[in-house]
């Protein structure tokens, strides 16, 4: 009796499906590049709103006001200018800077120049006091502004920058159709491409599907190694987009934190934090996809 | 076992049926021999058997149950009573012998310990023993045939058909099929056997089947083929 050192199924499938990939390598890696193609639009576009929301963030924590106030004011106007601010509901929070705070502030900001500053000092101090305010919502900030110039005895002027954060709200909706209809129309490209192959893989089978049938496998049977080499080839180009993508990230990274857009660099959300969502995200894709492109395209061979 | 109750099968409507009004009923353990020539409707009777088709009119039972009204996915459970042998074997060439017979328990989900017990005794019965690790391609027409025979009766079906299983081999050899299939219709197994091999049917002397341009002109048994016609 000979022996029968006999792999169990699955390993056989598994070893069947890299086979009749390789068989259909030309197909197959179509169908690998445009599924890479559409997770690479689908990651940066991931990369890209995480960051754009996170810059968002830091843009509303750091916008302010600051109300410079007029030289000579009394501490009573003061206050009194204090209770109207404090008052007024869109205001979140009120710091004050006295003339003193804001000598120091600056020249720390000029480091090795700060002694520049040293004359200043004291009584020659150009600068003013402020009130330094922020708002629950930042669009609130321009009536702040407008209520704080209703005040012109105690109101020297008004900083005020110009929010850029609808501008960047508005251009990541934008970013963001562009990428959806992208990632839509490549994942079809990538459906029908995976739905040849396993035709192909299907049809060059034909014989022994017919055998499997005649003996009595179910379709579902019948359809598990097809289905198998679709979510393989899912599977391998998830992996490939992944390590794609942390190649683009990491170089993007390194290029912003070594040049002079290093404020913008540092707001960059470092790639570990999303790598793992990416990972898992592209694989459900490339899954999904791979799995019910091959298992369409056999059903349809498999109606007798 | 088997039962046509009336049955036509026509492909296309202005073509000739392939089978027409057929009515016959094949026992529990008998052995068949349909013949008829080409294009009698022969491969057409099979297919009915397997619901690989459906008839035009009438009811086809297997042990009294009307396979038309299968639904789709009972199907495959109606395959597995019924083992089937083709003229080409239809073996799988990339596995063994010993692999493409245990295929047949894989593939309806027998257990590994199952397998390994099974498939050394269908082998044993079919006289392939010793070859149970060649390919396909090793093997001569009767031994690829003899194959074929263990995979279809190695999950037991209470029926085997064949579909002129010895079409491609030589008179020698095609006896020996012949004694195979004989002895397993004495374990039991009802045999329908479609074929075009005169001789063999005369030697034979078992119950036959005359199929004609769709019609069963002559239904013998102990017959033979000269004087089916009478
Ligand atoms: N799929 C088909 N479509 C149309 N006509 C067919 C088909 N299969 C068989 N036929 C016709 O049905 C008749 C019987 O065919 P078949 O059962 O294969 O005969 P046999 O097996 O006895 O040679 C023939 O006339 C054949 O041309
Ligand atoms: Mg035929």
């Amino acid at each position: 009796m000979p022996s029968h050192e006999r792999s169990s199924y699955l390993p056989s499938i598994i070893r069947e499906s890299l086979r009749s990939i390789s068989r259909n390598k030309l197909i197959a890696v179509a169908a690998i590049l445009s599924i890479i193609a559409a997770l690479l639009i689908l990651g940066l576009f991931i990369i890209f709103s995480v960051n754009i929301s996170q810059l968002t963030e830091m843009a509303e924590n750091n916008s302010d006001v600051k109300i410079f106030l007029k030289e000579g004011v009394t501490q009573e106007q003061k206050d009194n200018f204090y209770d109207i601010l404090a008052e007024d509901p869109q205001v979140s929070e009120i710091t004050y800077e006295s003339k003193e705070q804001a000598l120091e502030n600056f020249s720390e900001s000029l480091n090795e120049y700060s002694e520049l500053l040293s004359e200043y000092a004291g009584q020659d101090n150009p600068l003013p006091d402020s009130y330094i305010v922020k708002a629950h919502n930042i669009d609130d900030l321009a009536s702040i502004r407008d209520l704080a110039y209703e005040y012109p005895d105690v109101v020297e002027y008004v900083r005020y920058q110009e929010s850029y954060i609808s501008s960047i709200t508005s251009f990541s909706n934008f970013i963001y159709y562009i990428s959806i209809g992208l990632v839509v129309v490549m994942s079809i490209i990538a459906f029908f491409l995976i739905y040849n192959t396993i035709r192909l893989t299907v049809a060059s089978r034909d014989k022994e599907i017919s055998v499997m049938k005649s003996i009595g496998a179910t379709n579902q049977y019948i359809q598990i190694p097809f289905v198998l080499e679709g979510t393989f080839i899912g599977l391998i180009s998830a992996f490939l987009s992944v390590l794609l993508i942390c190649l683009v990230y990491y170089y993007v990274i390194g290029y912003l934190s070594g040049s002079f857009f290093f404020t913008l660099g540092s707001a960059i959300v470092s790639p570990e934090n999303i790598i793992f969502v990416i990972l898992i995200s592209f694989i459900l894709y490339g899954m999904l996809i791979g799995s019910i492109g091959a298992a369409l395209a056999t059903r349809k061979y498999l109606e007798v | 076992m088997i039962e046509f109750v009336n049955v036509t099968k026509s492909y296309e409507k202005n073509q000739a049926d392939a089978l027409n009004n057929i009515n016959l009923f094949i026992d529990k353990g008998e052995f068949v021999f349909i013949v008829g020539r080409s294009g009698a409707g022969k491969s057409t009777f099979i297919k009915l058997l397997q619901r690989e088709l459906e008839p035009t009119n009438g009811t086809i039972k297997i042990k009294n149950h009307d396979i038309s009204k299968l639904k789709k996915r009972e199907i495959p459970y109606l395959r597995r009573r019924i083992g089937v042998v083709y003229q080409d074997f239809r073996l799988l060439e990339n596995k063994t012998v010993y692999e493409n017979v245990a295929y047949a328990m894989e593939i309806i989900g027998r257990p590994q310990s199952k397998i390994r017990n099974k498939v050394p005794l269908a082998l044993e019965m079919v006289g392939l023993s010793d070859k149970a690790d060649r390919y396909p391609s090793e093997l001569s027409g009767g031994e690829q045939q003899r194959v074929a025979i263990a995979r279809a009766i190695i999950n037991n079906p209470s029926i085997l058909i064949c579909d002129e299983p010895t079409g491609n081999l030589d008179p020698e050899t095609s006896r020996e099929i012949m004694a195979l299939l004989d002895d397993i219709n004495r374990h039991g197994t009802t045999v329908v056997v479609v074929t075009h091999d005169v001789d063999m049917v005369n030697e034979m002397k078992k119950r036959l089947i005359v199929l004609d341009e769709g019609k069963l002109i002559a239904d013998n048994m102990k017959g033979t083929y000269d004087n089916a016609f009478a």
